[in-house]
């Protein structure tokens, strides 16, 4: 867990998005996948984007990545240190991956190409971006591996990936990932393919790599028992857009955003009582190829009015504690997690 | 461990919320329409398929009398295409010839598919010894070069489109099957067949409710190629003499009897049936392709 | 209801003649082995997925088995379904045992015993329609009339929340929850007395989990069935079962009810679950307790399996298998060194 005084020591924001539309396109409809978003990410600070299926974390984190397929269009904001991402072209996207943006994927099976070698592999983003010789890459690839904890790293570079377990794996991938010390880490889900003891593990490296290097690091997850523990600030999506978004303790504290509330109440945790009735959140999420106006959630929520229909609500503010909602959880009667979930029983 | 993550899709999907509709069970039929090189291929098939067998009900010619006096006319009044050598009509002769050839070739591929479908899942979904002894077999008649046995078969049956359907689609059933025993291999651990097991569904019903019918996809691109081989082996077959006898006979045999005349300059001898036999293996291909990647993309959203 | 206790003595025990209060299906000393992939094609070395457990499910209750990957959990799974033959040891169903059954009586037990699938998008025919795929198990038995299968398959639809016009669409058009739905309403068709749930709703979302979870609870009460539920997750467990087994390298590590074993763990490897495990608290982050990697399971340590990770391993643990002990009513670990005194037998 970092320490959230390092945020006022870290400077400005590394990374800003900033307005940013996605729309895909599919080859009857277009799907508005990603829908004015803003965010920052600070030196050091570890942001955490959670939201369920369909809500475009995903596809977030791949216009950071600078990885949106063909299909997709994007428009907005996106600025790296002072380089503004939207609109590049595929070339240009290509020297800033790897070397200003890290990105770490899910399955660390597929990420590694299986018939090259570790060495090679964790030390190419050096050897294209920065033109450094095979020998003095193999080097920093020692170097990097034994930074991500892995065992006897001379040894592994000479590895290939299915000689390695898949938490060994995912550190090779996260070496890879840094080897030219990005300013900012995209991480999609990196602990989700893993068994929990090894999700533990490979957390507890973020953590320390995040002190250690310094880098602006965006989790998105669909855990929110990773995100309490390891993000100093949490940002909500719901149907492409933020709903919510502040720092980690106030998002789980004190929720404002009725989806956030409903989420973290239908979260199981070991105090959840045995076999109570659990909090759900009825019906599914709104068709992206047709957003509807208003709030996406008024169809699902239970205090949705008649204003939450017709119009977009406007952000929310208190200090850093951001939400978009019309009729958000009552300030005044601050709910846990633990008493929203005793409305559902 | 892994797991299925709802969130780990492509990004394409990344925003598609689930409940999209998509049209009951037609997926491939509407990215089979998108490609346009596809459709054109089967409207060539359909034409021919109209010009063999609908043609001479309204361009009516004698073809099965010769007539020597009339021998290799050029095209002119009355022949569009000519005479060949023993007085026929070229134009209906390309029409009748195309009766057999598209006969025999489906015929042939249909013996192939199912033939080489039921032995390929049988074996790859029981697997074990019983896949390793049906599959050997396939092996060693793989090691036999195809138009030898087809030369052999040929010169002992008496050939006619029966005949020529069966010895086709014998020689050929084998690469389905290892398709299909590939699919099987793969299919018979997924969940759902899994769960079929444990109903207490019988062996022989899952074979086809659930291993045949996912198999689809594989099964008609190798069909539609199984076709335009069967094609090009009738033609090499009626060129080597072993075709059905007159005056039946099929583009093969008119392009192997026109060679005969290249230098002679008969040039409405050859082109017509070589026109025919390659814009029908072409066409079938260009299906074959679209129908692989309008299944290709089925498979990713089932 | 206790699992691995070697005095009570499944194996001798007579044949029932009253079969109700029997167990519905015990496991006794039950192995699996796998056939070892050597890279050149030989057989390797067998792999032990499953060493010698015993594992009693009486009729209506809901036991648990959790476990990290290559701990053998999804074949224990499979043995009691039916799908694997155990390579050792006996599976006696009701009282009988299976290897003395005909064919058409176990087939006709077998059916008692069903299953849910973890991978919602896998679990169904991609080409059948839902009211097809509902009714195969009824069509597989045999003598129920068409009629009456439709009946029955829209009662069971019903029941879990499809309606009757959605029967007619394919898996492909519905969402993760709703086919677990379906998966649901098939393992119900033929009223089995045990449902084996292997990750039922780790592939979900988090808030159509607790829809899921809420809907195999009341079908329990609805209908007294028995749920053998696999997971790794520790809080789905925790909430949903009244006995869970910890399996670790195809053994039962420890064994009792949820609340007892996650809040007071006599084995190492559970602690090691439960710090690990991510809890939506913000400021508690998960801790690494075990050192390493999971060992092959073609070559498991000697003595006990966990010691190569265990903080608190010695020489003893190398020499001797520790054997099942009792820490509490129906509470068991085998372990040298416990986090706490074993209750005398």
């Amino acid at each position: 867990m970092t320490d959230t005084t390092k945020q006022a020591n870290s400077g400005g924001p590394v990374l800003r998005v900033s307005g940013l539309d996605v729309d895909i396109k599919l080859p009857h409809s277009v799907v508005h996948a990603v829908q004015g978003v803003s965010l920052e990410v600070s030196r050091g600070e570890t942001v955490g984007v959670v939201g369920e299926s369909g809500c475009g974390k995903s596809t977030l984190g791949l216009a950071l990545a600078g990885l949106l397929p063909p299909e997709a269009v994007a428009r907005g904001s996106i600025q790296v240190g002072d380089r503004e991402l939207v609109g590049l072209r595929e070339r240009q996207l290509r020297a800033i991956r790897g070397t200003e943006v890290g990105i770490v994927f899910q399955d660390p099976m597929t990420s590694l190409n299986p018939t090259k070698r570790i060495g090679a592999q964790v030390g190419e983003a050096l050897r294209l971006q920065r033109g450094v010789g095979k020998a003095a890459a193999l080097e920093a690839a020692a170097d990097m591996l034994d930074r991500v904890g892995l065992p006897r790293p001379r040894e592994q570079l000479s590895r290939f990936p299915h000689e390695l377990s898949g938490g060994m794996r995912q550190r090779v991938v996260i070496a890879a990932a840094l080897i030219c010390e990005p300013v900012v880490l995209v991480a999609d889900e990196p602990t989700t393919a893993l068994d929990v003891t090894t999700q533990a593990q490979i957390l507890e490296l973020f953590d320390r790599l995040s002190d250690e290097l310094g880098m602006a690091t965006l989790l998105v997850t669909h855990d929110m028992g990773v995100v309490a523990g390891h993000a100093d600030r949490v940002f909500v999506m719901y149907a492409g857009r933020e709903a919510e978004s502040g720092e980690t303790r106030a998002i789980f504290d004190e929720p404002r955003h009725r989806y956030t509330g409903a989420l973290l109440g239908s979260v199981l945790r070991m105090e959840t009582p045995r076999r109570s009735r659990l909090g759900t959140i009825p019906g599914r999420p709104p068709d992206l190829t047709a957003p509807a106006a208003g709030c996406p959630f008024a169809p699902r929520c239970e205090a949705a009015a008649d204003d939450c229909g017709t119009a977009l609500p406007e952000a929310s503010a208190d200090g850093g504690h951001r939400w978009s909602c019309l009729h958000p959880i009552d300030s005044e009667q601050p709910k846990l997690v633990a008493e929203a979930q005793d409305e559902f029983r | 461990m892994s797991l299925e993550n709802v969130t780990t899709l492509g990004a394409a999907e990344a925003g598609l919320p689930a409940d999209i509709q998509q049209p009951p069970g037609r997926l491939w039929l509407s990215a089979f329409a998108r490609n346009r090189l596809a459709v054109i291929g089967l409207v060539v098939i359909v034409a021919l398929l109209l010009f063999s067998f609908v043609g001479p009900l309204f361009y009516h010619t004698d073809q099965i009398h010769t007539r020597l006096a009339m021998e290799t006319l050029s095209p002119g009044k009355g022949r569009p295409l000519g005479t060949d050598d023993v007085g026929y009509d070229e134009l209906g002769r390309l029409m009748v010839g195309g009766q057999t050839t598209l006969e025999v070739a489906f015929g042939a591929a249909v013996v192939a598919v199912v033939l080489g479908v039921l032995w390929g899942a049988v074996a790859g979904y029981v697997g074990g010894i019983v896949d390793g002894f049906m599959m050997r077999i396939v092996d060693a008649l793989l090691a036999i070069p195809a138009l030898l046995l087809l030369l052999f078969l040929a010169t002992v049956f008496r050939p006619s489109v029966p005949m020529l359907i069966i010895v086709v689609g014998v020689t050929a059933w084998l690469v389905p099957a290892r398709l299909i025993r590939a699919e099987a291999l793969s299919l018979r651990s997924r969940e759902y067949v899994l769960a079929a097991k444990t109903m207490g569904v019988r062996g022989p019903t899952i074979i086809f409710r659930h291993i045949i019918t996912n198999s689809i996809g594989t099964i008609l691109v190798n069909a539609t190629f199984q076709i335009a081989d069967a094609i090009l082996v009738v033609a090499a077959l009626s060129f080597l003499g072993l075709g059905i006898a007159p005056p039946a006979t099929n583009w093969g045999a008119m392009l192997s009897d026109g060679l005969n005349y290249t230098y002679s300059g008969f040039w409405w001898l050859t082109y017509p049936p070589g026109v025919a036999i390659v814009l029908t293996v072409l066409a079938f291909n260009v299906v074959g392709d679209g129908l692989r990647d309008a299944f290709g993309l089925d498979s990713r959203h089932g | 209801m206790s699992s691995g206790d070697t005095a009570m003595d499944a194996t001798a025990a007579p044949p029932a003649a009253d079969a109700a209060d029997r167990p519905l299906i015990e496991l006794v000393n039950v192995s699996k082995h796998y056939r070892g992939s050597g890279l050149t094609g030989q057989a390797g070395a067998p792999v032990l997925a499953v060493a010698g457990v015993d594992l009693a499910v009486p009729p209506g209750a809901s036991v648990g088995i959790v476990g990290e990957s290559g701990c053998g959990k999804s074949t224990l799974g499979r043995v009691v379904v039916g799908l694997e033959k155990p390579t050792g040891g006996a599976v006696l169903l009701r009282g009988k045992r299976v290897a003395d059954m005909g064919h058409g009586e176990r087939r006709a037990s077998r059916r008692e015993i069903q299953m849910m699938f973890q991978d919602p998008y896998a679990a169904l025919n991609p080409r059948m329609t839902l009211d097809r795929i509902i009714e195969e198990p009824l069509r597989a038995r045999g003598g129920i009339s068409r009629t009456d299968r439709r009946d029955r398959v829209r009662r069971l639809a019903d029941e879990v929340g499809i309606s009757a016009a959605q029967l007619g669409r394919y898996p492909r058009e519905l969402s993760g929850g709703q086919r677990q739905r379906v998966g649901l309403a098939r393992a119900l068709a033929t009223n089995p007395a045990l449902i084996v749930a292997d990750e039922p709703v780790s592939a979900l979302d988090v808030s159509v989990r607790s829809q899921i979870l809420n809907l195999m609870a009341s079908l329990q009460a609805e209908h007294n069935i028995g749920y053998l539920m696999i997971s790794h997750d520790l809080t789905v467990i925790h909430y949903f079962t009244d006995h869970v087994v910890v399996m670790y390298l195809g053994k039962f590590v420890e064994s009792g009810p949820p609340e007892e074993l996650f809040r007071s763990p006599a084995h190492h490897y559970t602690q090691a679950l439960i710090d690990a495990a991510p809890d939506p608290v913000p400021g508690r982050a998960t801790a690494v307790t075990i050192r390493g990697e999971l060992p092959s399971a073609a070559a498991p340590p000697s003595g006990c399996r966990f010691r190569t990770r265990c903080p608190a391993a010695q020489d003893r643990c190398a020499e001797e298998e520790p054997v099942l002990r009792a820490f509490g009513p129906a509470h068991q670990a085998a372990c040298h060194f416990p986090l706490k005194e074993a209750v005398p037998a």
